[in-house]
């Protein structure tokens, strides 16, 4: 009797701590699952993503943005800007897109997607400015577009020291779906 | 003799006239016609000039209009570099530049434009059922989609399987027409249904109020766009050319001939005309070979032809030139022989139906010379001759053939 019950007992716990369990991953999945739904519910003007896209680096989310640009052959590529038009937005045609047709060209969109980084890093930067600097000694007529991308370079040095990192951040996107915004 | 009706007589007395208006023309017209003979044009980048290309020509294979002429084939060929790119590039004579222009066979391919009209593209039976391909697939190529669609007064799409509407599908596309502003019926549906092409740019719809609207399916979702072509021109014909480098969707005419690229900055229709004069669109054919520089242009009218050469970039006119035509042994024969004459193909047309060709009045004067002797043959009543000569007089050799087949009432 004393067994019969001890092992009873013994079940009992045994199929609480597996419910148990399944509560918690239940927990953690929900937990998950409405962060994400936080995330993508978040929907970002483009011009205050940059603010906060190292923090949103893998993370599903919407933006809104002009189309400036898309891939004119393919399609599988297009440019974001936002309204101060000061920087922009490179997003991959992934998920449910097959391509950004080029009639979106100024069309406002707002684009589910991933945020993703990619890192220059120093020594990145130091090989494109020595290729950029014998470019422009092989080729006397090119000094200015040589010059542009010798200043961009410096302008990201000044950025990683500003910032106190040793790599400089591209952010761009994998874009899952659009919806075209009618204003 | 069997006694025949008046009326039976003259009813028969017609059916062989008019068989005759058909049949004796077209048998003269396969004894005496030729092909017409035009030279052959092209717009050298070399020396910025139209030339006459005939390479059976020994002692000019090209030849400039003005007259300057060049006598060898090496020669020719390096006087049009882009339409004899291959034969320079295979004996390592091609230029790297024109006009400061980098040339490569990539550039010179991706710049090609081949174009046919003739006016029979518009004068056919339209299918009524069309393919929405998907724009922009995930994967290259396109596939064939397992339903097709009309556009008329509404929009539907019908599985080709089970021959169903596929009613949800319908209803986003009128949803998507109606919001652009669309209004049904729709005049026509022009586009390109075969799938072998580089691209995919849906169709050009003409709606009731001729605005011109852009409808295509993208990622598995209705796009369309009011171009407001129609606004600015009024819009006649549309035909669709997928050209490698996509500057433009296609052709558009007007109602009054002119013709126009519509291509597509910034997400904006634009309308480019074409530096030639105003086409009838019921009669005349053009061709157009185009290259990264200038485009050829040959217009084929009643007259004659035309030529002309135009810039690439604005479609301006640079050049120009016109050959008549020359009448051959059918056109004289037939003006004498025939006034007036029956045919139901034409070139300008797909459809078959009855059309009167008039000639002149030269041939009125056979008809009177066998009126005459119809009338001066013996063996018959005064009535009759007078009658079968009036008959004559009008419908000439079909007239006397049907009056010699047809017994005469006793």
């Amino acid at each position: 009797m004393k067994q019969l019950f001890f092992f009873t007992i013994l079940a009992v716990l045994a199929v609480s701590c597996g419910n148990n369990k399944k509560t918690v991953q239940k927990e953690k999945q929900a937990t998950i699952d409405s962060t994400k739904q936080v995330a993508i519910n978040q929907s970002f003007e483009l011009d205050s993503l940059f603010a906060v896209a190292d923090q949103k680096v893998d993370e599903t989310i919407k933006v809104r943005g002009y189309v400036t640009h898309t891939c004119k052959h393919s399609g599988k590529r297009c440019f974001i800007v936002g309204k101060s038009q000061t920087a922009s937005l490179r997003v991959e045609a992934k998920g449910d897109i097959g391509g950004f047709n080029r009639e979106l060209t100024g069309s406002l969109l707002e684009i589910t997607g991933v945020i993703k980084e990619r890192r220059l890093t120093k020594e990145y930067l130091a090989q494109t400015e020595k290729d950029l600097n014998e470019k422009k000694v092989a080729e006397d007529g090119s000094a200015e577009s040589c010059q542009a991308e010798l200043n961009n370079i410096s302008e990201m040095r000044a950025k990683m020291k500003e910032l106190g990192k040793d790599y400089y951040s591209v952010y761009y996107m994998d874009g899952l779906s659009y919806e075209v915004v009618q204003e | 003799m069997k006694i025949i009706k008046n009326y039976t007589y003259w009813f028969l007395l017609l059916f062989f006239t008019v068989i005759g208006a058909w049949i004796i023309p077209f048998l003269v017209k396969k004894i005496t016609v030729e092909p017409e003979r035009y030279p052959f044009l092209y717009y050298s980048s070399v020396v910025k000039e139209l030339c006459i290309i005939d390479y059976k020509d020994k002692e000019a294979p090209v030849r400039e209009i003005n007259g300057k002429a060049y006598t060898t084939i090496a020669q020719a060929d390096s006087v049009l570099p882009l339409f004899k790119y291959r034969q320079l590039l295979s004996e390592g004579r091609m230029p790297d530049s024109i006009n400061g222009v980098e040339i490569t066979p990539q550039k010179i391919r991706a710049k090609s434009v081949v174009y046919r009209f003739s006016p029979s593209v518009i004068s056919t039976p339209q299918p009524g059922l069309y393919i929405m391909y998907e724009s922009m697939p995930k994967r290259v190529g396109l596939v064939s989609p397992g339903d097709v669609f009309r556009l008329k007064d509404v929009i539907e799409f019908i599985d080709i399987e089970s021959n169903t509407v596929n009613l949800e599908k319908s209803e986003l596309f009128r949803q998507a027409l109606q919001k652009e502003g669309f209004q049904f019926p729709a005049q026509w549906v022009n586009g390109n249904m075969n799938p072998r092409k580089p691209y995919d740019e849906g169709y050009f719809v003409l709606d009731v109020k001729g605005q011109l609207f852009h409808l295509k399916m993208v990622n598995g979702r209705p796009f369309v766009r009011n171009t407001h072509v129609g606004s600015k021109v009024a819009v006649a014909w549309f035909d669709m050319l997928e050209v490698p480098d996509k500057r433009f969707y296609g052709f558009l005419y007007d109602q009054t001939g002119n013709i126009y690229i519509i291509g597509n900055e910034s997400g904006k229709y634009d309308l480019l005309q074409l530096g030639i004069e105003p086409l009838n669109l019921k009669k005349d054919q053009l061709s157009i070979l185009g290259n990264m520089l200038y485009w050829t242009i040959t217009v084929t009218t009643e007259k004659g032809r035309d030529y002309y050469g135009l810039e690439m970039e604005t479609l301006k006119r640079l050049s120009e030139y016109h050959v008549a035509k020359t009448h051959d042994l059918w056109e004289k024969s037939a003006s004498w022989l025939f006034p007036f004459y029956l045919t139901f193909e034409d070139n300008s047309s797909d459809y078959l139906y009855p059309r009167l060709h008039k000639t002149g009045i030269n041939g009125f004067i056979i008809n009177i010379i066998l009126a005459l002797l119809l009338i001066a043959a013996p063996k018959r009543s005064t009535k009759r001759k007078i009658q079968s000569g009036i008959w004559v007089l009008v419908f000439g050799l079909p007239g006397i053939l049907a009056t010699l087949l047809v017994p005469v009432e006793k």
